[in-house]
């Protein structure tokens, strides 16, 4: 903006100066033409001053002479008081103006005394002339024709005619006037031309001519330094045009530029918030408005604080204000408030943007609404917190199944040996040795039984807290919670478990096994299959253990497949699952353990024999 | 070419039949000036003392001089020289008997500093004029300024540039109303010719075209004659006694004659004349008929002053 400006100024101060310079140009070109006029006129009038001086024999009308002196003078001060003139910076020019000023004036006294003299000359020779005509008289008539030959002049003649006129006796009035004027004509010619011999000595022509010469040469030089100001200026000008026609050019398309960007800005899913440094808003787009429910007039010349929904700390905008006033991008979450009090929260990055001096000139906020994804959010945690309450339900109620069954027996023992003893009591037939075999069997089925629930605290334990454990360990606690099934249901169970060390939640982990292990089971219950094994197997790659379960239940069916670690996703009858089980799995492997697992079909041969079944790869990172 | 100029300009002088030429009908002058020019001409405030103005020395209603030999300045001061006429001088060559002024702007300061004249200044005449409420008017409307030194020699050059005095007989009879003279004048004026008084006496002005010396023939008494004319200014002493020739335009109103003032009459100072620098004694019907023909160069009253 700035730039365009001083370039259109300079465009404009070249025109200017072009124009001012043409003007001066052609007002100098005029003057200089005057001026050469006057000096030609100078030289004519010199000319007819010339012609004056060696013509003056009849009577003249002196007006004229005097009309020339008189335009000499009016072009003399014409150009002494000629502006340009006196401007002309050259000293030969003036020197020889002002020498010619003099020779002038000089030349103008002698005019004037060739007057005084011709006018008695002419007026005498006149008298002469008549009076000798009238006269009869020889020697006055050799007189006569001796002064008109003094125009040819000698020494000699006028000495001669002087003596003549000297020894001439006048017998007349007449006569005596013919020797009056031609006494005249003797004195005054030899003054006469003398004047006249000194003024054509003056050089008053060649002077002139030598300034004409000098004044045209310093004309041209004038023109010539004019003319290629005015080239400059023009190139200039040309110059000026093409940077302005370039800038134009720039400007719309940075013009372009910018209404493309407005564009996006406005129409943007963004809010996008400008502010000054003073945090007073001077642009909000339309999604502004949209989310926040207030129109552009209501906020501009405001402050973004109208929008603080008070939940967050005074620290927590100190902070932003700090780092975007220290010149840098501040990144982070507002939870604002919009015009009807409802609350949202916005992603947002603040931008300082800064001036070519590198201070802060506006702030730029741009905020994503992220108000559903929160939500979303939300709900999702919920729902992973209920899940995984229904996972532990679930396994509560896998263990309290486990120990009752495995209650089943000692009790009954414990309940036969009591019913016993009673018995025997009643027959009195209860000796100390049988009370104390008796007794025996309860204390050690009691015993068992509180084994049995040492063994199943450390399955439901509620502590989240990370241990190290040892597979081989972790995998031997997860069959004595589910052997009996297995044996129930004549499943063997083939192990090949090397002793790896993990770290994490180990019941997490026996969770999900025991899941894995339910679905085969429940796989077999379906297929009537005289063998049924469970293969369990662990290796190690890349630092990494894997553990692999599969079974021979002849595999999952495709679309299934796709879909079995995916919330609520369930083959199984209503009654006997609720489908959180293989999510839940994968949201331990891969969150709680940094792992991963996949379910495959594959088949495989053992005891000479093919089996079709489902394999589940579990990779954890190995504890160092 | 120069020959060309020579030839064609050796022709015109030959031509010119009539060496006296008639005045101008129209004289082009700026009224307004003229006027406030006019106003200060008679402006007593122009002298030292407020006694004086260019009027006491010009009377405009006769010839345009004072018919005095010498002219009263300030303090009763006598000049040594006789007043020249107002009349038609802007067609003189130079200004004042002894051409010390090129032209009337350089003229009419010099009287104003001369201390038998009027013996004042421009500083204090501007200082005076800015007193009187009418000048600033005048000279803001006129030159839309204040009052300054220049403009009042231009207000007083335009006024004397309007005093022209056309349309006397002879000049009625040089534009062709051949009829308008008397025989009697007729002759005077051939007279005028063949004596030679028009080799000095020839122009517009009938002189005032160049310097020349009184007494050719016959010396004046110079032991009397202390105004030594152009030497006064050139300092040559070639050019003793010489001085402007004046006009004879209105000689019948200018009495009394010669720069000395010293001829009462113009029959004396036809006859002076005739004897100093011609050499002649004419007889008394020669000369009265000069004198008829002298009394044709009486011309109009400028028109000037019928203005106000």
């Amino acid at each position: 903006m700035k730039r365009s400006f001083f370039v259109s100024l300079f465009f404009l101060i070249i025109i200017g100066m072009l124009i001012y310079n043409t003007n001066n140009a052609n007002k100098k070109i005029e003057n200089f033409f005057n001026l050469h006029k006057k000096i030609f006129n100078m030289i004519n009038l010199n000319k007819n001053f010339d012609i004056f001086i060696s013509s003056s024999k009849n009577y003249n009308n002196y007006d004229i002479v005097q009309n020339y002196i008189k335009s000499m003078h009016n072009e003399m001060e014409f150009i002494t008081t000629n502006s340009l003139f006196q401007e002309v910076n050259n000293r030969l020019l003036k020197e020889n103006f002002s020498s010619i000023q003099e020779e002038v004036n000089k030349k103008i006294l002698l005019i004037n005394k060739i007057i005084s003299r011709s006018a008695i000359l002419n007026n005498s020779y006149r008298y002469v002339q008549k009076l000798s005509q009238e006269s009869q008289n020889a020697a006055i008539l050799e007189i006569y024709s001796n002064l008109l030959e003094l125009d040819l002049n000698s020494e000699m003649s006028i000495n001669k005619v002087t003596s003549k006129i000297e020894s001439f006796t006048a017998k007349t009035s007449n006569e005596e006037l013919f020797i009056v004027h031609a006494q005249i004509v003797l004195s005054y010619h030899e003054a006469f031309h003398t004047i006249r011999t000194q003024s054509k000595e003056l050089v008053l022509n060649e002077k002139l001519n030598e300034f004409e010469s000098n004044f045209t040469q310093y004309s041209h030089q004038i023109m010539n330094d004019l003319k290629s100001i005015i080239w400059f200026l023009m190139l200039a000008l040309f110059g000026a045009l093409l940077t302005f026609l370039y800038y134009m050019h720039q400007m719309t398309m940075k013009q372009i530029e910018l209404n493309r960007f407005k564009k996006a800005v406005q129409s943007s899913d963004n809010i996008v918030v400008i502010t000054d440094k003073n945090h007073i808003i001077t642009y909000v787009n339309k999604e502004f408005e949209r989310i926040t429910g207030f129109k552009d007039s209501e906020v501009l010349g405001k402050k973004p604080s109208i929008l603080k929904s008070d939940l967050q700390s005074k620290a927590f905008y100190e902070e932003l204000n700090q780092t975007i006033h220290q010149g840098k991008k501040w990144q982070g979450e507002f939870i604002n408030k919009n015009k009807y009090g409802e609350l949202s929260y916005e992603k947002a990055s603040i931008t300082p943007i800064l001036n070519e001096e590198g201070e802060i000139e506006e702030f730029l906020a741009i905020k994503l609404d992220i108000t559903k994804e929160k939500e979303t959010l939300k709900l999702l945690q919920e729902k992973d917190h209920i899940l995984s309450q229904q996972a532990k339900m679930i396994a509560m109620r896998e263990m309290l199944e486990s120990i009752a069954h495995q209650w089943r027996q000692p009790l009954s023992t414990i309940s036969t040996a009591a019913s016993g003893m009673k018995l025997e009591k009643e027959f009195n037939n209860l000796d100390d040795k049988k009370f104390d075999e008796l007794m025996d069997v309860i204390v050690q089925n009691t015993l068992n039984l509180s084994s049995t629930l040492d063994n199943f605290k450390n399955y439901f334990n509620t502590k989240n807290e990370k241990t190290v454990f040892s597979l081989d360990k972790t995998i031997k606690k997860v069959l004595d919670l589910v052997g009996y099934r297995l044996n129930d249901e004549k499943i063997e169970v083939i192990l090949s478990i090397e002793e790896l060390p993990l770290e994490g939640l180990e019941n997490e982990l026996m969770q999900s096994l025991v899941n894995i292990i339910n679905n085969s089971q429940e796989a077999f219950r379906k297929n009537e299959l005289s063998k049924r094994y469970i293969f369990i197997e662990s290796g190690v790659k890349d630092n990494k253990a894997i553990i692999t379960i599969k079974d021979n239940a002849n595999g999952i069916s495709e679309d299934v497949l796709e879909h079995v670690f995916e919330p609520y996703f369930t083959t199984k009858h209503q009654s006997s699952g609720t489908g959180i089980g293989l999510y839940m799995v994968y949201e331990i492997i891969t969150k709680h353990f940094n792992g991963s697992i996949t379910m495959e079909n594959c088949e495989f041969v053992y005891d000479n024999q093919t089996y079709k079944g489902a394999k589940t790869i579990i990779e954890v990172p190995l504890k160092r | 070419m120069k020959k060309l100029i020579l030839l064609f300009l050796t022709i015109a002088m030959l031509g010119a039949e009539e060496l006296i030429s008639p005045i101008e009908d129209n004289v082009a002058i700026d009224l307004n000036k003229a006027l406030l020019g006019k106003k200060l001409f008679f402006e007593k405030q122009l002298s030292r003392n407020n006694t004086i103005s260019c009027a006491s020395c010009h009377h405009l209603d006769k010839g345009g001089d004072d018919n005095q030999q010498f002219s009263v300045g300030v303090d009763n001061k006598r000049g040594i020289v006789n007043s020249p006429t107002v009349f038609n001088s802007k067609y003189n060559f130079v200004q004042f008997w002894d051409g010390r002024a090129k032209n009337l702007k350089e003229q009419v300061s010099i009287p104003i500093h001369n201390p038998n004249e009027m013996d004042s200044n421009m500083q204090e005449i501007v200082a005076k004029l800015k007193k009187n409420p009418t000048y600033i008017t005048l000279f803001k409307d006129i030159y839309n300024d204040t009052i300054k030194e220049a403009y009042i020699i231009d207000a007083i050059v335009e006024f004397e540039n309007a005093l022209v005095t056309p349309n006397s007989r002879f000049d009625r009879y040089l534009k062709g109303e051949s009829t308008i003279l008397s025989h009697r004048e007729k002759s005077g004026f051939e007279l005028f010719k063949s004596y030679g008084c028009i080799a000095c006496h020839n122009g517009i002005n009938l002189g005032g075209n160049l310097f020349q010396r009184v007494g050719i023939v016959k010396a004046m008494d110079y032991e009397e004659n202390k105004y030594l004319g152009l030497y006064n200014v050139t300092k040559d002493e070639e050019d003793k006694y010489f001085y402007k020739v004046p006009t004879l335009r209105n000689i019948e109103l200018t009495a009394p004659y010669l720069h000395s003032g010293t001829i009462v009459t113009l029959q004396e100072a036809v006859v002076f004349m005739m004897e100093y620098q011609i050499g002649v004694t004419p007889n008394e019907k020669d000369i009265n008929e000069i004198l008829a023909f002298l009394g044709t160069l009486t011309g109009e009253r400028p028109k000037i002053l019928e203005i106000d």
